[in-house]
């Protein structure tokens, strides 16, 4: 079995006389058409790079300046396939490739494939009607309006005609009663059937028709192709593996790349980045692997990976703070984490020792004290304060208080984290807790008499008001707290025992 | 119109200082003719850093660098013998004041309007190392390709303080040495950032800094966000240190709706070569805020602090970062 290459190419001549090499190495022939646009001397460079057996394989197209979505491209492998029919050469396949790609199965499992399928044509073949293909933007106005200009160039005027022509209800249709297919652009077809469909480009009203469609290279071949060919003999399907994203770029291949390659059900990858010489040197190794593993039959494209990483990453990983990025600035890192915690909502004078003493002795439960404390920060629980918040500097945490308590969450991942706020505070974090879903408040109100530090006697109502408030605002805001009474400052035996209760519920449905 | 009035408003001054303070700098090492048309530009402003330019350089043409430009500020310690007969290296030389520059900001636009223009800029002082997504096996090429692709004209990244496991002065560095394997350590917590309104930028301050040297007055601690790499257009002007760029959307980490890759900029301050700078810098005045976060340094090393603790986190690769949340890939795969 013998090869035919049409490569198309416009920059980094370096990589593209390695995939040259990397082709000619089995006996098979290689045309190149080089970009017009590009002033270098590719046929003079080849003199230098090539030896004398490589370089009689070795032909140039006519050259032709190549212009995205225009009728160039078409010609431009077109004028390939003429210098093959030029050549006087026999093969069984042509087989269109870019600069940029780069075969990821050995040439010969490809020619033993290929040998398998029995002349079949492998060409993406998808009939508008029936199924799409273009993900996002123009199907049938790519053939039904006249483009004369290039949506890269002119993308405003470019949409306006569009526009116009659908609102003068343009339709035009396929001349030779050909009926629309759509493909990717790289193929490869059997010697005979490149040769029909070169013969039969060469008739006038086909390329001016093809002309002025958008984008004819995904359009052109394939239209021809199931024309000339009965359905049962074309493979709709690609031996390249590519791939567009969401914003219809393709898809670059960069040295960390190799597994992923390695998974593809296919022959040749594109695009492999100019600077993946890494990468090229690894599938240089499977390529000359003496036996290789048997030849992917589905010829099928593996994304699990890809579609991993794109569902994650670009909305940032779930529980991590984002940098650069932030809804809602009151929150702070506390927007991002998905630990769950309890605290203990209290006025100024309520003696807790005996209830944290109660919770902090249940099995991965932590339950410090004050950690929003005025003048320090009270961990509490013996031997453990956050190394980058010590005790005696509350400045670093009152700077965003929300990223402190974020910090001293992700510190201890294994235990269920609890704190103790004492109300009125003046300072955010008693709104916070009422609305960051992950704190479940349990708020602890005096049942009698209630007097501030300074001695000043406040009456009851007055701090049943300031954490009724909250307690009534947490409801509203659909959250579940538990409510318990404190006599003369302290929660009684079977307030302590609600509470202890409470958190281990609280705890089974924490999960870290 | 009023908006081309209010562009030249804010881009004339800006370019007409860069230009006043540009007259400063002698051209002492030229090799700009060997800049090519895709290069990827270094700009630096020094005073003494000989030291650490070996592994700089290694480190930074290793990704991609194609031409370093250099302003050294008064240097005495031998920088062009440094750096020979490198053809990838331009040096300007001024014994002008750094801070009568806006701490050299003036200097750097100068050199960025000239030489910089439709390349990508990547500015750094010689004591910082970016890591971005994949920077183990995509060069900045690969990067900068990236970015130019999707419409992103800026990279975003996060300064993180590098620190060792033993007092700062027992961190020793010798030239040519990877200063990663002397400082591995790096705050993975402990950041606070804000979205500031006038020109956009988001302002982060955290870290070894903040809870080492201005545990006392954080509000003061210096600023860890830097917009270093810029595909730079005639009128772009950095306006405080590399903290801040003009026009205000290259500020901008991320797109409107979806993350960009941002980066992380490993800084390697705390090293035995401190001291010396610091009371160099107390000394001289030439420092925002009168050489204030010098200060603070000097009475740091005086205390022989510790910057580990049990909490900190040690440097592996640029996936580390990105798991810790301090930078993101965005969509690039």
């Amino acid at each position: 079995m013998k090869l035919a290459f049409i490569i198309l190419a416009h920059d980094d001549s370096d990589n593209l006389f390695r995939l040259i090499r990397r082709l000619l190495a089995d006996g098979d022939l290689v045309v190149v058409h080089w970009d017009k646009k590009n002033p270098f001397d590719l046929a003079a460079a080849a003199y230098s790079q090539l030896d004398g057996p490589q370089r009689s394989r070795l032909r140039f197209a006519r050259r032709h300046a190549v212009e995205w979505g225009g009728w160039s491209m078409v010609e431009a492998t077109l004028a390939g396939l003429a210098e093959l029919a030029a050549s006087a050469e026999t093969f069984d396949y042509v087989i269109l490739l870019s600069g940029a790609d780069y075969p990821i199965k050995p040439l010969r499992v490809l020619k033993a494939f290929l040998r398998q399928g029995g002349g079949r044509e492998y060409i993406e073949c998808v009939n508008p009607e029936h199924e799409t293909w273009v993900v996002d933007g123009l199907v049938e106005e790519r053939y039904q309006h006249y483009h004369w200009l290039n949506w890269r160039k002119r993308p405003k005027l470019f949409s306006f005609m569009v526009t116009v022509q659908k609102k003068l209800g343009i339709r035009r249709r396929l001349p030779e009663g050909l009926s629309p297919r759509f493909g990717s652009q790289w193929w490869a077809l059997t010697g005979t059937t490149a040769q029909q469909v070169l013969e039969r480009s060469r008739r006038r009203a086909l390329r001016a028709f093809f002309k002025t469609t958008w984008v004819p290279d995904e359009l052109f071949f394939p239209t021809l192709v199931a024309a000339l060919v009965p359905a049962g003999r074309i493979v709709s399907n690609s031996l390249t593996f590519y791939h567009f994203s969401q914003q219809g770029r393709p898809l670059l291949l960069y040295n960390d790349h190799f597994d992923f390659l390695c998974q593809q059900e296919r022959f040749f990858a594109r695009k492999l980045s100019a600077h993946a010489t890494l990468l090229r040197d690894r599938l240089d190794q499977v390529l000359a692997d003496p036996e290789p593993a048997a030849p992917p039959v589905r010829l099928s494209k593996q994304l699990p990976a890809y579609e991993a990483f794109t569902a994650v990453q670009w909305r940032g990983l779930p529980g991590r703070r984002v940098i650069g990025r932030q809804h809602d600035a009151w929150y702070g890192d506390l927007e991002w984490n998905k630990r769950p915690y309890f605290v203990l909502v209290c006025d100024q004078q309520t003696r807790l020792e005996t209830a944290r003493q109660t919770l902090n002795a249940l099995p991965g439960v932590s339950c410090y004290g004050e950690l929003f404390h005025g003048s320090h920060i009270d961990y509490g629980v013996s031997g453990w304060a956050h190394p980058f918040y010590p005790a005696d500097k509350p400045a670093v945490r009152d700077m965003k208080r929300p990223n402190f308590l974020a910090d001293v969450l992700q510190a201890q991942p294994a235990q269920f984290i609890g704190f103790v706020l004492r109300l009125p505070c003046g300072h955010e974090m008693e709104k916070v807790i009422l609305f960051d879903p992950q704190a479940a408040p349990i708020f602890i109100l005096p049942a009698d008499g209630y007097q501030t530090p300074d001695g000043l006697a406040w009456d009851t109502a007055f701090a049943n008001m300031v954490l009724h408030d909250n307690l009534q605002e947490a409801r509203r805001a659909g959250k579940r707290c538990l409510l318990l009474t404190a006599h003369q400052h302290h929660l009684s035996d079977e307030g302590i025992s609600q509470l202890s209760s409470y958190v281990s519920r609280l705890k089974t449905g924490f999960t870290c | 119109m009023r908006k081309i009035l209010r562009f030249l408003k804010k881009a004339l001054p800006l370019q007409l200082k860069a230009r006043r303070h540009g007259r400063d700098l002698a051209l002492v090492k030229d090799c700009t003719a060997h800049i090519n048309g895709k290069d990827i530009l270094a700009f630096i402003v020094l005073r003494n850093e000989a030291v650490r330019l070996p592994y700089f350089f290694d480190y930074y043409r290793h990704l991609g660098v194609g031409h370093f430009l250099i302003i050294d500020n008064g240097s005495d310690d031998g920088l062009l013998e440094v750096i020979g007969a490198a053809a990838d290296c331009s040096v300007w030389h001024t014994q002008a004041s750094y801070k009568a520059a806006k701490f050299g900001v003036h200097w750097l636009n100068f050199l960025l309007r000239k030489y910089g223009t439709g390349h990508w800029c990547l500015t750094v002082d010689p004591d910082e190392f970016l890591v971005y997504p994949y920077s183990d096996s995509r060069n900045l090429r690969e990067l900068t390709h990236y970015l130019e692709q999707e419409g992103k004209p800026s990279l975003f990244t996060l300064m993180l303080d590098m620190y060792s496991d033993t007092a700062i002065e027992q961190a020793t560095y010798q030239a040519g040495q990877d200063p990663l394997a002397i400082c591995p350590w790096f705050d993975g917590t402990g950041y606070y950032q804000d979205k500031r309104p006038h020109y956009g930028e988001w302002w982060i301050r955290g870290g070894v800094r903040r809870r080492a040297f201005f545990a006392d007055q954080p509000e003061h601690s210096p600023a860890l966000n830097k917009t270093v790499l810029v595909h730079w257009r005639w009128y772009y002007a950095y306006i405080a240190s590399t903290h801040i760029v003009w026009p205000n959307r290259l500020n901008n980490p991320h797109f409107a709706d979806t993350l960009a890759p941002t980066g992380c900029l490993l800084h390697f301050k705390y090293l035995s070569l401190l001291r010396e700078k610091a009371e160099e810098e107390v000394h001289r005045q030439e420092h925002y805020a009168g050489s204030f976060e010098y200060q603070r340094y000097l009475a740091g090393l005086d205390a022989q602090a510790y910057l580990w603790t049990s909490a900190s986190v040690r440097f592996q690769d640029w996936r580390q970062c990105v798991d810790l949340g301090l930078m993101t890939t965005g969509r690039w795969f």
